[in-house]
């Protein structure tokens, strides 16, 4: 081994931390290097000089007193019972299984019939704005257990407003109206009326517009129509309709 | 039983508020916890606080001794040490390494003439001390936890957070900068530390 790697593993050597594998390597060179040899007696004699170095003063009684005193104040702290409050997060609070059950049913059945209220309540909401204004509202019956208890009162929202059509209605033999059609055709006046011409089958009558009905036209006069100017409220009492 | 399992046995036990456990374990590691931070501070009624401060945190927290960083007394002086470098930056300490910092001056000129002729023993112990006081913490700290608290390189790595290497290397350091201190005291006795390094 060379004086410069050997350097680094002195005090590993000295420190007994050394790889066991250079160990005798490094104990090897030593015997026969002067340089490297005084570098170990320099590390040896250092070592010798600082174990002369005093001895620290004992640490006084308090340290030990105050120590313990402060395991005990934490042990008391510690296995203090805690608050009421404190045992009810822990879960220390004994609670009797009987108790326990009742507490549990009546929360079920509070959260069920929260539920099936707001469901009827929705359904109704639903047909009272889909219906017409004149017909009757229907509900789901409710349960027995839920009509003792509670007083319904249903308002259906009206969320459109409702629209008076005045519709005038003619129906003619298509064999009657040909030779006008004919005639209308060859003078050009009433091409607007053909495009407007359903097809057959078809039920929606758009303004001014006809349906061809085997044989029969039907047409619809749509103009004028007024939008309404009121809007009646219907309160729903346990499933009998009152007009108000 | 090894000293480990007793330990961890202790801790165990500590956690359900047994005094006979604690007292086992602070009188196990005190004077080494106390000697570490005596010889790192100086002052014995800080190292004292130190050692106080390290046995609250076994009160307070035993579980956070995990025997597989390492055994109870490198847990207790990775505390100690967090503790004390904690004091140096407070007293605005250079704690940083400096290898740079040159303490020659440490040796007085009259010494340097004959030391043992002008000496008594006291001194010479007292500029032991002083010599290992002037060294910058982190050299301080290898120097004291592997000659005085004779922990290997492996469980100083652990106490000072740092790779083995740099263990090494601030030891070296902390050698050479004593070496160069004490050089006097170490001249002037003749070796029989072949003795030594042939056995």
């Amino acid at each position: 081994m060379k004086c410069e790697e050997v350097s680094l593993l002195i005090e590993e050597l000295y420190d007994d931390e050394i790889d066991f594998r250079l160990k005798a390597r490094v104990k090897e060179h030593l015997s026969d290097c002067p340089s490297c040899s005084a570098e170990f007696d320099r590390i040896f004699r250092l070592d010798q000089l600082l174990e002369k170095a005093p001895a620290p003063p004992p640490p006084s009684a308090l340290l030990d007193r105050k120590l313990m005193k402060a395991f005990e104040r934490h042990n008391k702290e510690a296995l203090k019972s805690p608050a009421w409050w404190q045992r009810i997060f822990v879960g220390s609070v004994s609670v009797p299984k009987p108790a326990f059950a009742a507490i549990l049913l009546a929360i079920i059945a509070t959260i069920t019939a929260a539920i099936m209220i707001e469901r009827n309540r929705s359904v109704s909401s639903e047909i009272g704005a889909s219906l017409p204004a004149s017909s009757p509202i229907v509900s789901a019956p409710l349960p027995p257990e839920i009509i003792e208890k509670t007083k319904i009162v249903e308002v259906p929202v009206i969320k459109e407003r409702v629209v008076t059509r005045v519709v005038y209605v003619e129906r003619q033999n298509t064999e009657a109206i040909k030779p006008q059609k004919a005639l209308s055709a060859r003078n050009g006046n009433d091409e607007n009326m053909q495009k407007r011409t359903l097809k057959e089958g078809d039920t929606n009558l758009a303004m001014n517009g006809s349906v061809e009905d085997g044989g029969y036209v039907t047409r619809a006069n749509l103009t004028g129509f007024q939008p309404a100017t009121e809007l009646k409220t219907r309160i729903i009492q346990e499933g009998k309709r009152d007009e108000k | 039983m090894t000293n480990e399992n007793e330990d961890l046995i202790a801790i165990e036990r500590i956690k359900k508020g047994d005094a006979e456990s604690f007292t086992y374990l602070y009188e196990r590691y005190r004077d080494r916890v106390y000697g570490f931070a005596y010889r790192m501070l100086g002052v014995q009624s800080t190292a004292e606080d130190v050692t106080q401060e390290v046995f609250l945190v076994i009160i307070q927290h035993p579980e956070k001794y995990q025997p597989a960083r390492g055994s109870m007394l490198t847990f207790l002086c990775s505390i100690a040490r967090n503790n004390i470098l904690n004091r140096f930056r407070r007293r605005s300490y250079e704690v940083e390494d400096n290898f740079d910092e040159d303490e020659s001056g440490l040796i007085r000129d009259d010494y340097e003439a004959n030391p043992l002729s002008s000496l008594l023993e006291q001194e010479l112990t007292e500029k032991v001390d002083e010599c290992i006081a002037l060294l910058p913490p982190l050299q301080r700290e290898v120097v004291v936890l592997r000659k005085f608290q004779e922990l290997s390189y492996q469980e100083i790595s652990i106490i000072t957070g740092t790779e083995l290497n740099v263990v090494k290397a601030r030891l070296h350091r902390a050698r050479q900068s004593l070496a160069k201190n004490l050089a006097p005291y170490i001249n002037l006795k003749g070796g029989d530390c072949h003795e030594m390094r042939r056995s």
